[in-house]
C-alpha cells in the first residue's frame, strides 16, 4: 500500500464535518431500517429481506475473495505476462456479463401471455458477447506479446 | 498471578488457522485506486437514489409540488431511464471496490474492541443494502422475483439504508479518501519492471470503467433504442402489439372478456352528474393526437403517438373544471386504480386515449380505452378504464 494506513492529521473543522456526516448516516440507516421493518410486516418477508441483505456480503468475504486468489494464483502460475494479464482481464469482463446477463439469460421472468417481455434471444447474446471479449482479449495479447518480443529484441546488445 | 489463562489459547489458535489480510495480498490494490473508485461509485449510488426519490414521489406524492411533472414530456423518461442504467453500471464498480478491500475483512484482531466492531458492523451494513439494491434492482428489470417481499417497497427502504450508510462511510474514511485522492493511481513497482506493462492500478481503475460500459451498452437498448442490436442483455427489443411493448397483458389480469363486450362503458363521475360513454361516443367527441413515451419503473421506455379524449374535455362533459381524478381499471389488481393530480388534467395532452400509432388499441394496450399522461411511470398509465372520478 502506497498510502500510509494511519490517517493524517485532521484539522478540527474536517472533525466537526464527520461528526456531522456520521450523525446524518446514522439516521439514514434508522430511517431506512424503520421503512424496511413496515414494509416487510410478515415473517416470510422479513427472512427473505434479511437473506437478500446478509447473504451477498458474507458470500464475498468468505468464498469469492479466496476463490478469486485461488483462480488469480493458478493464472500467476501457469501463465507469463502478457498472457496472465489478458486472460485475468477477459475472466473479469466474463464475470461482469454473465454476474448482469444472468437473470436474462435464466429466462425465468418470462410469461407466456406477454411475448413481448424478455422476447430477445439472450443465450445467442451472451454467446456473442463472450466471444467478443475472449477474441478480442486473445488479439490484445498477441499484440503485445509481439511489441515484448521487439522491445526485448532494441534492448538485446 | 498464575490463575489467568493461557495467552496462546484457542482464539489465537483459530486467528492462526485462518488467513489475514496478507494472505489475499495484490500490488494493484491500492487506497489511491480505492478512494478514487469510491467516488465513481458514490456518484453512481446518488444518482440512483435522486432518481429513485422521482420516482417515488411521482407515485406515492408527498409535497404539493411533487405531485406531476407536465413538462418536458421526456423527463421521467430520462430520470428512470439513468436510475436503470446507472445502478447496472454500478455493480462492475462495486464488484472492484469491494475487491479492492476485501482482504481487510480478514484483518488482525478479528475483534479489536467495541470501536473496531462498530466499524465492522458500518462496513456490514453499507455492503449488504449496497449489493441489496442492486441484485434485486437488476433482477427485477427481469422479473425474477426470487423473493417473498414486495420489491417497490422494500427497494426504497433499503435505498435509504445505503444512503446513509455512504454517508456514514465517508464521515468514517475522510481522512482516508483524502489521502487517496491525492496521491497517484501510480501503477504497481512489479509492473513498472516490465518492459511491457498490461494491468496495472491504472489498469484496474480502466478495468472497472469498461466494465461499467459494458454493462450499460449490454443493457440500455430497451432505453435508447441505437444500442439495441449490441444490447444483448436489454429486457426487450422494442417490439410489440402495435410497435409498443406491454407489461401486463390483458389475459394476466383477466380483462379480457370485460374489455371486449359490447356492453362496455366508460362512467365519468362528477359531483353533481355523471354520464356513461360507449366506445362509439367517446370517438364523436373531438379528438386530440399527442405523443406521449410510455416509461415502465423498470427502466424500458418508447415513444408512441396516442389519439383519444383529453381528460379534461371529459371531466367538462360533468361540468367539472379541471382537479384531481381516480381513473379505475377493469383490472383490479395492484394497479386497478390510480390518481392524476390536477396540474396533470388541466394539460390537454393528458389522454383518455383510443387510438395508438394510428390504429385502435390492442387489447394488451388497454382497448377499449385507457389513460396516457406525460411523465407517469407505466404502471400509473391505467389500462382498461371503467370509471373516471373526481377526488
Amino acid at each position: 500500500m502506497s498510502v500510509p494506513e494511519l490517517p493524517p492529521s485532521s484539522t478540527s473543522s474536517q472533525q466537526i464535518l464527520r461528526w456531522v456526516l456520521a450523525a446524518v448516516g446514522v439516521a439514514g440507516i434508522g430511517y431506512g431500517a424503520y421503512l424496511t421493518l413496515g414494509a416487510t410486516p410478515t415473517w416470510p418477508e422479513r427472512i427473505s429481506t434479511g437473506l437478500w441483505l446478509l447473504v451477498p456480503p458474507v458470500l464475498n468475504d468468505v468464498i469469492l475473495l479466496p476463490l478469486a486468489a485461488v483462480v488469480g494464483w493458478l493464472i500467476v502460475r501457469r501463465l507469463s505476462r502478457p498472457w496472465r494479464d489478458v486472460v485475468v482481464v477477459a475472466l473479469v469482463l466474463s464475470v461482469f456479463a454473465l454476474l448482469i446477463g444472468w437473470p436474462f439469460i435464466s429466462g425465468y421472468g418470462r410469461l407466456a401471455n406477454n411475448p413481448s417481455l424478455l422476447d430477445r434471444n439472450y443465450i445467442a447474446g451472451a454467446a456473442a458477447l463472450l466471444a467478443v471479449i475472449w477474441i478480442g482479449c486473445l488479439l490484445a495479447g498477441a499484440v503485445l506479446t509481439g511489441r515484448e518480443r521487439r522491445v526485448s529484441q532494441s534492448d538485446a546488445p | 498471578m498464575s490463575g489467568e489463562p493461557p495467552r496462546d489459547g484457542l482464539s489465537r489458535q483459530v486467528e492462526r488457522a485462518l488467513p489475514d489480510e496478507q494472505t489475499f495480498a495484490s500490488p494493484l490494490r491500492s487506497t489511491a485506486l480505492t478512494a478514487r473508485l469510491g467516488i465513481w461509485l458514490g456518484i453512481a449510488f446518488a444518482v440512483c437514489f435522486l432518481t429513485g426519490l422521482v420516482s417515488h414521489f411521482l407515485q406515492h406524492p408527498l409535497l404539493g409540488s411533487w405531485r406531476a411533472l407536465t413538462s418536458p414530456v421526456w423527463i421521467y423518461r430520462v430520470t428512470q431511464g439513468v436510475h436503470v442504467t446507472a445502478g447496472v453500471a454500478a455493480i462492475p464498480l462495486l464488484v472492484i471496490k469491494l475487491w479492492s478491500v476485501a482482504p481487510k475483512f480478514w484483518r488482525r484482531p478479528l475483534f479489536g474492541g467495541p470501536v473496531d466492531a462498530l466499524e465492522r458492523l458500518s462496513i456490514l451494513v453499507l455492503v449488504a443494502a449496497g449489493t441489496f439494491q442492486l441484485l434485486t434492482g437488476v433482477l427485477n428489470t427481469a422479473e425474477l422475483y426470487a423473493w417473498t417481499f414486495f420489491f417497490t417497497t422494500v427497494h426504497y427502504a433499503v435505498a435509504w439504508v445505503a444512503i446513509g450508510a455512504i454517508v456514514l462511510h465517508i464521515a468514517v474514511k475522510l481522512p482516508w479518501i483524502r489521502a487517496g485522492l491525492g496521491a497517484p493511481v501510480r501503477q504497481a513497482p512489479e509492473a513498472s519492471a516490465e518492459p511491457v506493462r498490461a494491468l496495472s492500478r491504472r489498469g484496474m481503475l480502466g478495468l472497472a470503467g469498461g466494465g461499467a460500459a459494458l454493462a450499460v451498452i449490454t443493457t440500455i437498448g430497451d432505453k435508447v433504442p441505437f444500442f439495441s442490436p449490441v444490447s444483448v442483455f436489454s429486457q426487450r427489443s422494442g417490439d410489440g402489439p402495435q410497435g409498443l411493448p406491454v407489461n401486463h397483458s390483458a389475459v394476466s389480469v383477466g380483462v379480457v372478456e370485460a374489455a371486449s363486450s359490447p356492453d362496455w362503458r366508460l362512467k365519468v363521475v362528477g359531483s353533481d352528474r355523471s354520464v356513461a360513454l360507449s366506445l362509439a361516443e367517446l370517438a364523436a367527441l373531438p379528438q386530440r393526437t399527442a405523443s406521449l413515451p410510455m416509461t415502465c419503473v423498470e427502466g424500458w421506455s418508447a415513444g408512441a403517438v396516442w389519439t383519444g379524449v383529453p381528460l379534461r374535455d371529459l371531466l367538462a362533459v360533468v361540468g367539472e373544471d379541471p382537479r384531481d381524478a381516480t381513473v379505475l381499471s377493469l383490472e383490479n389488481g395492484l394497479y386497478g386504480a390510480s390518481v392524476v393530480a390536477a396540474s396533470l388534467v388541466a394539460i390537454p395532452d393528458t389522454l383518455v386515449a383510443l387510438v395508438l400509432n394510428g390504429s385502435p388499441l390492442d387489447l394488451d394496450h388497454g382497448y377499449p380505452a385507457r389513460l396516457i399522461a406525460p411523465n407517469r411511470p407505466g404502471v400509473l398509465q391505467t389500462k382498461w378504464l371503467r370509471r373516471i372520478e373526481v377526488g
